[in-house]
């Protein structure tokens, strides 16, 4: 730690003694109730911040100890910060609460003079009785001295914030996966958008605290700040709930240099340094203080391997265009230079709804993006395929830097397109582990059914002198059957003329041919998963007539049912606002329709459904045909909900089918 | 357990700020889908239901998001027409004019982006409510500062900070300072700045300006007790390049400072052996056809320093 740094954290030591002393903590507890946490917070070799909110006044004490059966030490009074919600009238200040609920106690317990690279368990209670902790699950980990290399395992997870199950699949998947292969996380880093929509105070809880408490009460997670939080928190003054919920270094507590916020960030562990930006709401030219400061941590860092990671991607075509929008942009145009002349090797970021991962790439700073000059190894990075990435020991300016854009942890997945300099494009939910030992990094992107979809490496040994590839291998363009006949409206049955698209035409699904699927797949709770044979398309979804986007090839002859369901999200209240649904759907030739695992139409099919169904009657698909659905209101969450549609073709041989739904809602007004 | 009460004025003052921040920041676009299904959205919900300020003010944002700057500003227009007391559509207006101005004013002379920011917000710099006032200033002083109206600008960040210590207005203050020729106030502005945030930045800022007083002052016929306190800023602007060189990996730059004092010392002989170092690390990173620009900006500084110490030499 260089001398500033150590002033800095003096000083802050004054300061919180100062802070809590005039936070006088009383023996008063009256009806506390633990609302969030334990989680943990700001790590470094010899400290540690567990942050927990009660409602209602509490003694806060913290017992830790590196025996679990002996939770012998206690933090001092002194080391713990309370923040609360200021009551209707009372003042607020720098340790008020942003919009946390009324009577809402936050603590924020710093343990300090901690040995490095040590476990250790603790537990919280309010001075009488405990709140949690004291159990296997709840430990901290200090992070190792800053240098040598020790295997360390790192999640990472991206626009994950809806609260729902593919959020909690997400998660569950990455948890199992761990379990599995014995090895736990020393860090996690969120990308952003960790609480949509706004990242208001109540969504923080519901969308973030509670589905990855089992998480946090042992990781810390370092955050980086999305739009979403955008809308209710600010990056210049580190206001609002998303400050409300992290405590980043501000004061390279944990390595690197003094940002002097919390927005941007840096910190190391073991041979790793990390770095955050704020890719939201800040200045990101080379002149404003981000950028300044981004080159003098860069030039102070010293480690085996740089990490960089922020919300808005330099490179993607899933939910959003890096070619088109400005934040995108410019993150590629004015930042990544500073980050590959500083010799980064890993920039990790979310906002594009989708899981992509670049080639061995430098200097891909031009707009639009192209593999033409940039492309420093155009193999799969796949240990088992094409074989690593490879770079020179140490670290090294323009050596290549591989893109993970991992906005795939639980928003609804989509893809526009095909980045050019991407290797790897899955219209999938998931997240991704880090693996870093010595001088292997390894990738793994572990999708919501548990399974490793993709699985990359960069090894950094001996000297590697870079060269450009001059025709590199890149993905085939996307395309989504540009020249089909554009399916319009039928003039059969009349479309409301009030009504709002609730799943549009042309979305991407979830589809399963050739076997029946399982009997709940029409439920929220069901997972399709590569290995049950489920596919991503976009409808349509059919062959023959040449109105298909999405082209079963090998129906025709082999078989005559389609299984396919798409999520979609309705906004809180919103269900209580709508007077009707109906199906716009073009088929050919019957089709089954379920909400949330409710059976809400039936045409053209007589009894059962799946393979069991009997006397499909011929229909040609001659544009969308509207369905009112009388009693599916009933069905709808004001959350998640899951669209399942199975079509079914008349015969065999049929020289067409199509399967082309999308939802509508009449609102009452 | 008890949080003490705070005093009125802090509930205010930090009301205050957060209000001004909400203001100070560009409106970027916030919403799920990509900028351009958002404007369509928009642009359909405009047609159904009708305009309002508020659907031209966020349809501005998706606008600006994808850099179709005329439209952003011509949406802001037509949300101000509607509703000429929207504080965040008149700053938001004058911030898209100001870029304008820094790339050259290239847009139509009828276009709203080529009008003049400091009309724009003109009525804003007086407005009653303090944040908004504070809000105001302080981007009046970015437009005083990029149209090198030093004395305004720099009057305008003082009152800025006053309710704020915002880094960059301690820089930009700090600029417009040297600008006037008020190299000691401007070194006194980034020493507390400095104090308050231990910034790197802040440090590398206050080095250049020891240095480019130093410079100044040798160059110009100065007076004794000038010159003393022109050793006394390289002394300091030494003990933080000695620092930097100590604790970084990559030190070209400082090097480059390093060579810099070693001029002002007379001693060229030591501050070519620093500048080429500086020129090898700065070569090795330089070997890209893509350079930071920031990287290439450093190597013609040490070539062109080089080239001084050698004619010195001669």
């Amino acid at each position: 730690m260089c001398m500033q740094s150590k002033l800095v954290v003096i000083l802050n030591l004054v300061l919180v003694v100062i802070v809590s002393a005039s936070s006088a903590v009383s023996a008063d507890t009256v009806g506390v109730v633990l609302t969030r946490g334990p989680y943990l917070q700001l790590g470094s070799p010899d400290s540690i911040s567990i942050v927990w909110r009660t409602i209602g006044k509490s003694q806060p004490v913290v017992h830790f100890g590196s025996d679990l059966s002996t939770l012998d030490r206690t933090v001092p009074s002194a080391a713990i910060v309370v923040r609360v919600t200021p009551e209707n009238g009372e003042p607020t200040g720098p340790l008020s609460l942003h919009s946390a609920p009324e009577g809402t106690f936050q603590y924020e317990a710093t343990i300090e003079g901690l040995e490095p690279d040590t476990r250790y368990y603790y537990s919280i209670s309010d001075g009488t009785h405990k709140l949690a902790g004291g159990d296997a699950g709840h430990y901290f980990h200090t992070h190792p001295t800053p240098g040598p290399a020790r295997p360390t395992r790192i999640w990472v997870v991206g626009d994950s914030g809806t609260g729902d199950a593919r959020q909690a699949a997400v998660h569950n998947a990455m948890r199992d996966y761990v379990k599995k292969h014995n090895q736990p996380l020393d860090l996690y880093l969120h990308v952003g958008d960790m609480a949509y929509s706004k990242g208001t105070d109540a969504e923080f809880q519901t969308n973030f605290f509670d589905v990855y408490q089992p998480t946090i009460c042992n990781t810390v997670c370092w955050a980086s700040m999305g739009n979403h939080e955008g809308q209710t928190s600010k990056g210049l003054l580190g206001i609002g709930p998303y400050y409300d919920a992290y405590i980043c270094p501000k004061r390279a507590e944990a390595g690197g240099l003094p940002s002097t916020t919390e927005a941007f960030y840096s910190f190391d562990f073991a041979n790793i340094h990390f770095v955050c930006l704020d890719s939201h709401d800040l200045d990101r030219k080379p002149a404003g203080i981000m950028a300044q400061w981004l080159r003098a941590d860069l030039e102070n860092a010293n480690t085996d391997w740089i990490v960089a990671y922020w919300h808005h991607p330099p490179y993607t075509k899933g939910s959003h265009d890096s070619d088109k929008e400005e934040a995108l942009i410019e993150m590629r145009e004015l930042i990544m230079p500073i980050i590959e002349a500083g010799g980064v090797d890993l920039v990790l970021t979310g906002h594009s709804h989708i899981y992509e991962r670049s080639m061995l790439i430098d200097g891909a700073y031009q707009t639009p993006t192209t593999a033409d000059g940039v492309v420093l190894d155009d193999g799969d990075g796949d240990p088992n395929g094409d074989g690593p990435y490879r770079k020179s020991k140490g670290l090294h300016a323009h050596q290549g830097t591989v893109q993970v854009v991992t906005g795939n942890g639980g928003a609804k997945v989509t893809r526009l397109g095909t980045s050019p300099v991407m290797k790897r494009v899955i219209v999938e939910y998931g997240s991704v582990l880090l693996d870093i030992d010595g001088d292997t990094l390894v990738g793994s992107m572990v999708n919501r059914a548990g399974d490793r979809s993709d699985f990359f490496s960069i090894v950094k040994q001996g000297t590697v002198t870079p060269k450009v590839i001059a025709s590199p291998k890149t993905l085939p363009p996307y395309t989504i059957a540009a020249n089909r006949t554009k399916t319009q409206p039928s003039e059969m049955t009349p479309f409301p003329k009030n009504a709002i698209t609730i799943v549009k035409p042309n979305a991407d699904w979830d589809y399963l041919t050739t076997t029946a699927p399982v009997a709940n797949w029409t439920s929220i709770s069901f997972i399709p998963d590569d290995e049950s044979g489920w596919k991503s398309g976009t409808a349509g979804i059919g062959y023959g007539d040449s109105d298909d986007i999405t082209d079963l090839n090998d129906m025709k002859g082999s078989y005559t049912a389609v299984y396919a369901r798409t999520d979609f999200e309705l906004a809180p209240g919103a269900k209580e606002k709508l007077l009707e649904v109906g199906l716009a759907i073009a088929y050919d030739d019957g089709f089954v329709a379920y909400l949330n695992g409710h059976e809400v139409l039936r045409v053209g099919v007589k009894v059962r459904p799946g393979g069991k169904v009997e006397d499909v009657k011929s229909h040609e698909a001659d544009g969308y045909e509207y369905f009112p659905l009388p009693d599916a209101i009933k069905y709808l969450n004001n959350d998640e909900n899951i669209l399942s549609v199975e079509g079914h073709n008349d015969s065999v041989d049929s020289s067409d089918f199509t399967l082309d739904p999308y939802l509508l809602a009449i609102p009452k007004e | 357990m008890s949080t003490n009460a705070k005093p009125r004025h802090v509930r205010n003052t930090v009301e205050l700020v957060f209000t001004l921040y909400l203001l100070m920041v560009p409106y970027w676009s916030l919403a799920h889908d990509s900028p351009a299904t958002v404007i369509s959205q928009l642009t359909a919900t405009m047609a159904d239901e009708g305009v309002s300020a508020e659907l031209f003010f966020r349809r501005a944002s998706e606008f600006r998001a994808i850099r179709y700057y005329q439209r952003a500003a011509y949406d802001l227009t037509q949300a101000l027409a509607l509703d000429n007391t929207m504080v965040a559509a008149r700053l938001e207006l004058a911030r898209l004019q100001l870029q304008n101005q820094g790339n050259g004013n290239r847009s139509k002379s009828d276009s709203p982006l080529s009008k003049d920011p400091l009309a724009t917000i003109a009525s804003l710099t007086t407005h009653d409510d303090h944040a908004i006032r504070a809000a105001a200033v302080a981007l009046r002083g970015e437009i005083y500062l990029a149209k090198q109206q030093w004395k305004e600008a720099a009057a305008d960040f003082t009152e800025s900070l006053s309710v704020e210590p915002n880094l960059a207005w301690f820089l930009w203050r700090a600029e417009a300072h040297m600008q006037l020729g008020l190299d000691d106030e401007a070194i006194e502005g980034l020493k507390i700045a400095y104090a308050v945030t231990q910034s790197p930045v802040v440090r590398k800022t206050l080095c250049d300006s020891y240095l480019a007083v130093v410079k100044k002052k040798r160059s110009d016929d100065s007076p004794i007790d000038s010159l003393s306190a022109g050793n006394s800023y390289l002394e300091q602007a030494s003990m933080i390049i000695e620092e930097e060189l100590v604790e970084n990996r990559l030190k070209s730059s400082w090097r480059i400072r390093s060579g810099k004092v070693l001029m002002l010392r007379g001693d060229s002989h030591k501050a070519h052996e620093e500048l080429r170092k500086a020129l090898e690390e700065l070569d090795a990173r330089l070997e890209t056809s893509h350079p930071d620009p920031a990287l290439v900006q450093d190597r013609i500084t040490a070539q062109s320093l080089l080239a001084e110490c050698t004619q010195l030499h001669q």
